[in-house]
Formats: structure tokens, sequence, C-alpha cells
């Protein structure tokens, strides 16, 4: 049987529209963004149907690869990724992650691992987050603190394991809750689930928590020290400089995920689209 | 890179003190200046009234509990009015007991600034604002006559005169302008706009409270104020009690240091 995969490294991230969010749109600027920062630069995404009606030729060209894969749940998909990847070696991101710098170093280190999810966070001053606020249930559960917004594997039987795993989790997950100490969700999290499966499989064989570059800066509002009424665009001044993004002053060198789904319009889109030459 | 047009290198001191209506800046500066120079065997220069602005400066005086005028700008001519290649500026109310300053120029920098501050009966707020970034203290730093040390008093100048500007950006709240801030503000971009730890050794120590008298014993200095005694080590420290620094007593405690 010839092999599903159609390059050897690149991104994929999920994008299914919701009434309140424009994920393809996120989607699209993040592929314009891989392509103006990354030398690995191949890019998938993977849609619902009503999301792949929705693209338009100007997608189509910075989009390598267009999935279409439907699912129960908005997380569904995530426990499918691995068969879905159009890739020997895939990045997996969030779609409202930025680069403003090549990580193309990183794929080196995440072969220390088949598969490997990031580990902590950082606050916009590029230091290791300290707040617990959004991780209580982890904390209380004994589950590492990893984050499934940038995460890596290969086509190997261990990864294959850890999807299926987790795919078991996702399809028992009244049962698996029932079980956890303070989870007061009805939906499951794919942090959660994926932090679960990593914790069945053994950490150390999914995560390289010593590489502590291998995380991304989260703009949620408790980890950067600002009220959780407010959005960061709403306390810091962010500015786009030749790449650079900068909150606050402060220069985002790691994989920045601004979390805020309204962050993206039209002048960023613009912004990131004349960067590709 | 070092400046090597000088065949041999000039240390010293430099302060910046112009008087108010309420502080005799110039009087306090002499009296720190002189002993910072016996302590460091090191010649000073004063620097008095370089800006005459328009800008009314104002600060809170722990003495007078209440804001009085404050002329602190200007700070940034340091590099330009600095006769030395080595030089260590230290505020009028910062007070040399120890040589550890001296060691500082046994390492290479353009500018080195003081990052940690703690105080006697309060702890300090770390940043410039509950949302922004942390500030250094411009009480004492030491600076070489470099380019970058150049470039990092030319952006402090520029700071200056667009304060307002650069105190939205930051998210300062205080409304004064403090050097403290154009300092750390003009540390962070030059540093790339991110975070440096490369600083002045430890923390300094601040009395910040109105005091009535100093006395030295041995390796010990006891400051009295109001209600207690305390005693400290013979360490540098910044002393903001105007008041005490102007008085007989202040006087008395430097010429028994530096003779």
């Amino acid at each position: 049987m010839a092999s599903h995969h159609r390059a050897p490294r690149g991104f994929m991230t999920f994008a299914k529209n919701s009434e309140a969010t424009n994920y393809l749109e996120l989607a699209y600027v993040q592929a314009l963004n891989i392509k103006n920062t990354q030398q690995v630069q191949q890019y998938a995404v993977v849609v619902d149907a009503a999301t792949r009606d929705l693209i338009t030729a100007r997608h189509e060209q910075v989009f390598d690869h267009i999935i279409v894969a439907e699912s129960a749940g908005p997380f569904d998909a995530e426990s499918q990724a691995f068969w879905l990847s159009p890739f020997q070696e895939t990045i997996k991101v969030e779609s409202d992650l930025l680069f403003t710098r090549s990580i193309d170093h990183w794929w080196t280190a995440f072969r220390l691992r088949d598969i490997c999810l990031s580990t902590g966070c950082k606050n916009y001053r590029q230091e290791s987050a300290d707040s617990r606020k959004y991780r209580r249930v982890f904390d209380d559960n004994l589950l590492p603190d990893v984050y499934n917004g940038l995460m890596y594997w290969r086509f190997t039987q261990t990864a294959r394991d850890f999807f299926a795993l987790a795919g078991q989790i996702f399809s028992n997950w009244n049962l698996v809750s029932a079980e956890l100490k303070h989870f007061r969700e009805n939906a499951p999290s794919t942090d959660v689930v994926f932090a679960l499966t990593a914790q069945i499989m053994g950490p150390a064989s999914c995560t390289l928590p010593s590489l502590d570059f291998i995380n991304f800066t989260h703009m949620k509002p408790a980890i950067n020290g600002h009220a959780e009424s407010l959005k960061f665009t709403e306390v810091f001044v962010t500015e786009f400089d030749s790449g650079m993004i900068r909150v606050n002053n402060i220069n985002q060198y790691h994989p920045w995920h601004y979390q805020d789904k309204q962050f993206v319009n039209s002048e960023i889109t613009e912004y990131y689209g004349s960067r590709i030459p | 890179m070092l400046n090597s047009e000088n065949s041999e290198k000039s240390r010293g001191i430099l302060a910046f003190a112009t008087n108010t209506t309420d502080i005799d800046y110039v009087s306090i500066a002499q009296r720190t200046l002189s002993l910072a120079g016996s302590v460091l065997n090191l010649p000073w220069t004063l620097v008095s009234a370089t800006v005459t602005e328009s800008y009314h400066n104002q600060r809170y005086s722990i003495d007078h509990g209440n804001f009085i005028s404050w002329n602190n700008l200007g700070r940034y001519q340091a590099y330009e009015l600095s006769p030395y290649a080595e030089t260590l500026v230290i505020d009028a109310d910062y007070l040399v007991l120890d040589d550890n300053l001296l060691k500082l120029f046994d390492v290479p920098f353009d500018y080195l600034l003081q990052r940690h501050s703690h105080a006697l009966t309060q702890s300090w707020p770390s940043s410039m604002g509950s949302t922004s970034l942390p500030f250094i203290w411009a009480t004492v730093f030491a600076f070489r006559k470099t380019h970058k040390a150049q470039v990092f008093f030319d952006l402090i100048r520029r700071i200056q005169e667009n304060y307002a500007y650069y105190q939205m950006l930051f998210n300062v709240e205080q409304r004064n302008f403090r050097n403290d801030y154009a300092f750390a503000m003009a540390d962070i971009i030059l540093n790339g706009y991110a975070l440096s730890d490369h600083s002045i050794p430890g923390s300094m120590l601040t009395i910040d409270q109105p005091i009535t008298s100093m006395t030295c014993q041995g390796n010990s200095i006891t400051i009295r104020d109001a209600g207690r005694a305390y005693v400290v080590p013979k360490t540098n420290m910044h002393v903001m009690s105007k008041s005490y620094l102007q008085s007989d007593n202040f006087q008395e405690f430097v010429d028994g240091i530096a003779p």
C-alpha cells in the first residue's frame, strides 16, 4: 500500500470554523507566517466540510495540504491527527500561534522522542510562567504540564499508540472524567486528554521538559499578570516590527500563542501577506 | 568594545545636584561626594543646573509628607559631561561607605545599573506599574565611555524629551519623570527589547524613612528615626531623608568617616 504521506516534514493545524471564530483565517495567517519564518514550510490544515466550503484561491495558494475530516465534536479530530497528517514528521500547532523566528533546529531536538508534547509555557516577558490558575486540574490529578498547542510526532508505533490511547480516552470521556478531581467541564479538553495519555504512556517517553525552550508564550491573563476581565490587547501595546512581535516592549522570541481569536484582523492578515516575497 | 582613544584610563565619581526651593542639593552632594571620594580614593565632579527646564517635576518627600519640586532632569548628560573614562555616578543622597563599587571596574561592561533595592521599613514595588516592567535604581550606576554607553545615554535623552509617549508605551503609573524609569526603558530597548539581569551585584539598602541620626561604630551603622534604632552593616546606602542629609549630625557622620 502506498504511503499517505506527501512530504517528509511539515506543520499541521485544525481549523473548524465556529459562529464566533473564523479559524480558517487564523490558519491562513499562520500559514503565511510559517512560510515567512521557517525553512520547513509545508503546511497542512484540517477542516470540516463546512469550513472546506469557505476555502478560496488565496487559501489554496498558501495551504499545501487541505484535509477534510468530520468529527462528532470539536476535539474528536485531534485524536485522529496521527492518521490525518500528510507528513512523516509533524509539528502540530494551534491555529492561533505565530512564529517570530525559525524553529527549524527544534526538529532535531524533537527527534529525541517519537512523540513530544510541549511542556509548560512562557509569559510575555519570556520567563517560564508560574501561574497555575488554568492548570489546577493538572496539578490536582498529578498530570504532566503538557500543551498540545505545539507538539511533534513522527510516523512510529509509539506515536500511533499515543493517539490510539487518546482516542479511547475521548471515546470514554464520561467514565474518565468522573475519576478526575476538580474537572468540572462536560467537554473533554485536548490538553487534559493528552496529559492523561502522556501519564499512562509515561511522561518521559513523550515530553522533553529539560529542553525548556520547547514551549510557547501564552497570552492568557493570569499568566501575564493582568485582570481576567481584560484582553492582553487592552492592557499592553502590541507592535509588529519586521516580523518581530513586541508585547509591552518585550520581543516575543518564543512561538506566540495570542489566544484571543479576535486579535487577527484584516490589517494583520495584510501585514503577514506582505511579508511573503 | 571599550574606547581605546584614551592612553591612560581615568576614573572618578560624578553627581548631579541642583537646588530647589526646599532642598540644598548642592551642599548635600558636596558632603556625599567627599565621603565617596575619600572611601574610594577617587576624584569627583559635581554637575549643577545643567538643564533649566520649563518642565516642572515633583517628587514625594518623606520629610515633608507631600510633593515638592524636583530637578532631576539632565542625567543623560553624564556621558558628555563626565571628565573620566570610567565613571561612577551617584545621587546626592547615596552614601558610599565601602569600596565594593571599585570592584565593578574589574569586569568588562559599557554601563552597569543597580536593579535591586530593599528598604528598612517597607517593601518596594518592583515594576513601573501593575502591568509594566521592572525599573532600575538610577541612584548609582557606572559607565565607560564606549559607543554603546553613548547610545544608552542618548536614548535616555530621547525618552526624557518624549516622556509622555514612553510613559504610555510602558504602562507607567506615576506621572512624574523618574530617571529610574527612563533608565529602565532605555536599558530594555538597548538590550533588544528584552529584560536583562546584568547588574551591579546585590541589593541597594535604602533608608526610606525620616531619620534623626546616624552613627558609625566599627562595621556597623546605627540609624535612628523618631521611634526606633536600626543597626545595619557599614555598607553603601541610599538615604532618602534630605532633611537629615542637610543636618549637622550628617556632617559629623561624614567627618567621622572621611576626615
